[in-house]
């Protein structure tokens, strides 16, 4: 315990009493944090004095339930946390985590949705279009021209496809199919005009005039 | 309830066998460190504070937090652990106190306790006339001291000018003085 005349005790009587002035009060708090001797005189000085003020030499005990109510709430999560010597399980949690990870995220990746470039698409649907029997080579062409915009070049289909969105793409790919079906079945039952009724059908008489 | 048997047999273990033992789930070893680390924890608080209310939060905060966070402190050092976060815990309080100055006060006319001076409705008159007895006993400078401080409410700087010696002297005297009075009631009250 310091002593008396040790100047830091007297310090402390004067730093708790509130007669110290701003700046050196300062400058004892900033000590009080790291140095062990004036903490102990600070706590010797309160001490001391609580005999005269007559209050209660120790606080309410009532706190040490709280204490304990909270630490051993916490304890498991400490015991999660807290450091331990030996590393090994550690790390081979750590692993198991990040695999665990690695495997949630290839399993929840959304499958991905199809997208098709322009010339794959004139490529599919020309497959899909040309009939059994052999056909001219320009009317399967002419089959594949889309019905709404007739795109002049490769790269002009090929930036209308990029301004649209993936839904609109399917959409219109369905829609694109469901015109085929339509010209097939009307060939089918009229097998002697296919030749002049499947451009018709698909909407390109137009070009078929020009 | 714990054991006061075990916790007196715990007593002299050292805080490194009682925080292995607190680890261990032991909370006997809890009530120990209480025992052993509360009234200078305490007190160092009620001298940052200056408010009984305050000082027992901040000793409650300051346990919980040290014995959460004591998992990487080195046992012979707890004692100084202790200190240091509940020095954090008191800086804390008085910063929020510095921004809202009703934080954690009570009552709107609450305010910081005169630690140096006896506090009329605590003390009951039997007390304070003990204590007036005992006060006669010290030498006649530190009573006077402590007379004109306690009794007179004259700040330390006053009293050095009134008696014309140093202040250190006088803060000398009161220190002595009330280490006797300590010394004397306790005799008296075991």
């Amino acid at each position: 315990m310091p002593d008396s005349a040790d100047p830091l005790v007297l310090n402390a009587m004067l730093y708790a009493s509130g007669e110290l002035d701003a700046s050196a009060a300062l400058a004892f708090e900033e000590r009080l944090a790291d140095d062990q001797s004036a903490r102990d005189a600070l706590a010797q000085a309160v001490q001391l004095s609580l005999i005269l003020s007559g209050r209660p030499q120790r606080p309410d005990s009532a706190y040490r339930d709280r204490v304990r109510d909270a630490v051993s709430r916490v304890s498991w999560w400490a015991w999660l946390c807290k450091p331990r010597l030996r590393r090994g399980p550690t790390f081979a949690w750590v692993g198991l985590g990040s695999a665990a990870a690695v495997l949630f995220m290839f399993l929840s990746e959304p499958t991905p949705v199809p997208t098709f470039e322009p010339d794959v698409i004139v490529a599919k649907t020309a497959e899909s279009v040309t009939p059994p029997v052999v056909a001219p080579v320009e009317q399967v062409a002419v089959q594949t021209e889309p019905m709404e915009v007739v795109p002049e070049t490769n790269s002009d289909m090929a930036s209308m496809w990029e301004e649209m969105s993936n839904t609109d793409r399917l959409q219109r790919v369905h829609d694109e199919e469901q015109r085929r079906r339509q010209a097939r079945s009307k060939e089918r039952y009229r097998p002697g005009d296919g030749d002049s009724s499947s451009g018709r059908v698909l909407g390109n008489s137009s070009r078929g005039e020009r | 309830m714990f054991s006061c048997v075990r916790v007196l047999l715990m007593s002299n273990l050292t805080d490194a066998e009682l925080l292995a033992r607190f680890r261990a789930g032991d909370e006997c070893a809890l009530e120990v460190l209480f025992e052993r680390h509360e009234p200078p924890l305490y007190h160092f608080l009620l001298g940052m504070l200056r408010n009984h209310h305050q000082a027992e939060d901040a000793l409650q905060e300051t346990f919980i937090k040290a014995l959460e966070n004591c998992a990487g402190v080195q046992p012979p050092r707890f004692k100084s652990w202790l200190f240091t976060v509940g020095y954090r815990e008191a800086m804390l309080i008085k910063r929020r106190q510095k921004r809202d100055p009703q934080h954690g006060l009570d009552t709107a006319g609450e305010q910081a306790d005169d630690l140096l001076g006896p506090d009329e409705l605590v003390l009951n008159g039997e007390q304070a006339q003990r204590l007036r007895q005992l006060l006669e006993q010290l030498p006649t400078a530190q009573r006077e001291v402590i007379r004109a401080r306690i009794y007179e409410g004259k700040r330390f700087r006053e009293i050095a000018a009134t008696q014309g010696c140093p202040l250190n002297t006088t803060l000398a005297r009161m220190h002595d003085g009330l280490k006797r009075l300590r010394s004397l009631w306790e005799q008296q009250n075991a």
